[in-house]
């Protein structure tokens, strides 16, 4: 995206350059060549992926802006420049680590150049006591223009990553009815009685034991059989199957008697 | 307490006292029985389940005949108003105000049981604090009364209100 829109600003450049100035204007055109050559390491990117090339790319945008203030320092071109060099370093995750270090840095940078330049430019015009000064009233608006920039910013990244919270809250959600959903599905299989080779008068007692989740003296009495008899069922059963309580009976055999 | 929960500790608790049909209708219409074992759930004591069922272990043990003289008034509990009842009245962790709202419930029930049972006690020479004139039946449910409508709460009150507690009916 960044190298359709910087080639499109040097071709419009050059049209418009052609049409007042002639080539000779369109080659003598600084910016046309420096939004060339900032557009250059965004259209190798396209083909390479190269952790040198993004340094190269962020290096580009901050030795423009630098120069651009040095030369222009009443000009939002230089800020501008550096600000595009933070965006990029923000987008590649050069600024995760160590992230106020590198904007004091960076506005350290703005500072010392803009007054750099207002001093030696007002020097040079024998303006010398009012150098520091013009310098400052550049600086503050640089300032005032860049904090309103990073609450804006700010904001911006906040609310992104409250959506990523919530989106990874949601997948993650997602992922645990998922796993519910596929327990639920595998335990609702009945279990195979008659691999087991249950008899059908121990299956009635499990029938029993899984609808009332009873001792032997109610399954005995809702069976009208002696509560002896139920005991050994339950015996023989817990060895057909292999546990040894009746509530493992009821937990594997749930789903043998529900409706549908 | 969900029924889930319900289901799994008396279903257990039957098992293990091997009850029969009558028993088990009997304990599925117990108020007291459920909430006695609601209580661990309802105020989230650690081991709530674990709690739950030894709780109404106690409680259907001490309605059986075999265990019913063990866990009956002595002298030596009239000392303080919950001794009788610690062994169904201890917890580990929970909501305080919950777990005293509970005790507070299941205490006002003994005593008005002591105040329905009082005449028939003193017939059959059974020791009922009240009779010794050492509690004063009157003054300890306002008391109870009092602390339980400051503290119940509607998940509470699903289970038993103070009302249920005046009828003084323990095995209900």
């Amino acid at each position: 995206m960044i190298s359709v829109v910087g080639l499109a600003v040097v071709l419009g450049n050059i049209l418009i350059r052609m049409k007042y100035g002639g080539l000779v204007y369109v080659l003598s055109g600084q910016s046309v060549w420096l939004v060339f050559l900032v557009t250059i390491p965004f259209i190798v990117s396209v083909f390479v992926e190269s952790a040198l090339l993004k340094k190269f790319q962020i290096l580009m945008f901050a030795t423009m802006g630098s120069l651009n203030i040095i030369q222009a320092y009443q000009e939002f071109y230089g800020p501008g420049l550096l600000l595009a060099a933070w965006l990029v370093m923000r987008h590649y995750g050069y600024l995760d680590k160590h992230t106020k270090t590198k904007n004091v840095a960076i506005l350290l940078l703005v500072t010392i150049l803009s007054q750099l330049s207002a001093f030696l430019q007002n020097r040079a015009e024998a303006y010398s006591n009012d150098g520091l000064y013009a310098g400052f009233t550049t600086l503050m608006y640089t300032l005032f223009l860049v904090t309103l920039l990073v609450i804006l910013w700010r904001d911006m990244v906040r609310q992104q990553e409250l959506l990523k919270r919530e989106n990874v809250s949601l997948q993650m959600n997602y992922r645990k009815l998922a796993e519910q959903l596929a327990e639920l599905e595998e335990a609702k299989k009945p279990y195979d009685l008659k691999a087991a080779k249950i008899s059908p008068a121990e299956a009635r007692v499990i029938e029993a034991l899984t609808l009332y989740k009873a001792g032997n003296k109610e399954i005995a009495e809702r069976l009208n059989l002696a509560e002896s008899t139920v005991k050994l069922h339950i015996y023989n059963i817990c060895n057909k199957i292999g546990v040894d309580n009746r509530f493992a009976i009821i937990d594997l055999c749930k789903y043998n008697f529900s409706e549908g | 307490m969900t029924k889930e929960q319900w289901d799994t500790v008396s279903s257990r608790v039957r098992v293990l006292l091997n009850y029969s049909v009558a028993q088990t209708n009997w304990l599925q219409g117990s108020r007291m029985a459920r909430l006695i074992a609601a209580v661990p759930f309802l105020a989230g004591c650690g081991k709530a389940q674990e709690t739950s069922f030894c709780h109404l272990l106690i409680y259907l043990a001490s309605l059986d005949e075999a265990a019913k003289e063990l866990f009956s008034h002595k002298p030596e509990d009239d000392g303080e108003l919950y001794t009788r009842l610690a062994p169904i009245l201890t917890f580990s962790g929970g909501n305080g105000e919950i777990l005293q709202c509970c005790r507070d419930l299941i205490t006002l029930c003994m005593v008005s049981n002591y105040r329905k049972d009082a005449e028939a006690d003193q017939k059959v020479g059974k020791y009922n604090p009240l009779n010794a004139g050492l509690w004063d039946a009157n003054a300890l449910i306002g008391t109870l009364t009092e602390s339980i409508e400051k503290r119940i709460t509607p998940e509470i009150a699903n289970f038993y209100t103070s009302e249920d507690a005046l009828r003084g009916f323990w095995q209900d």
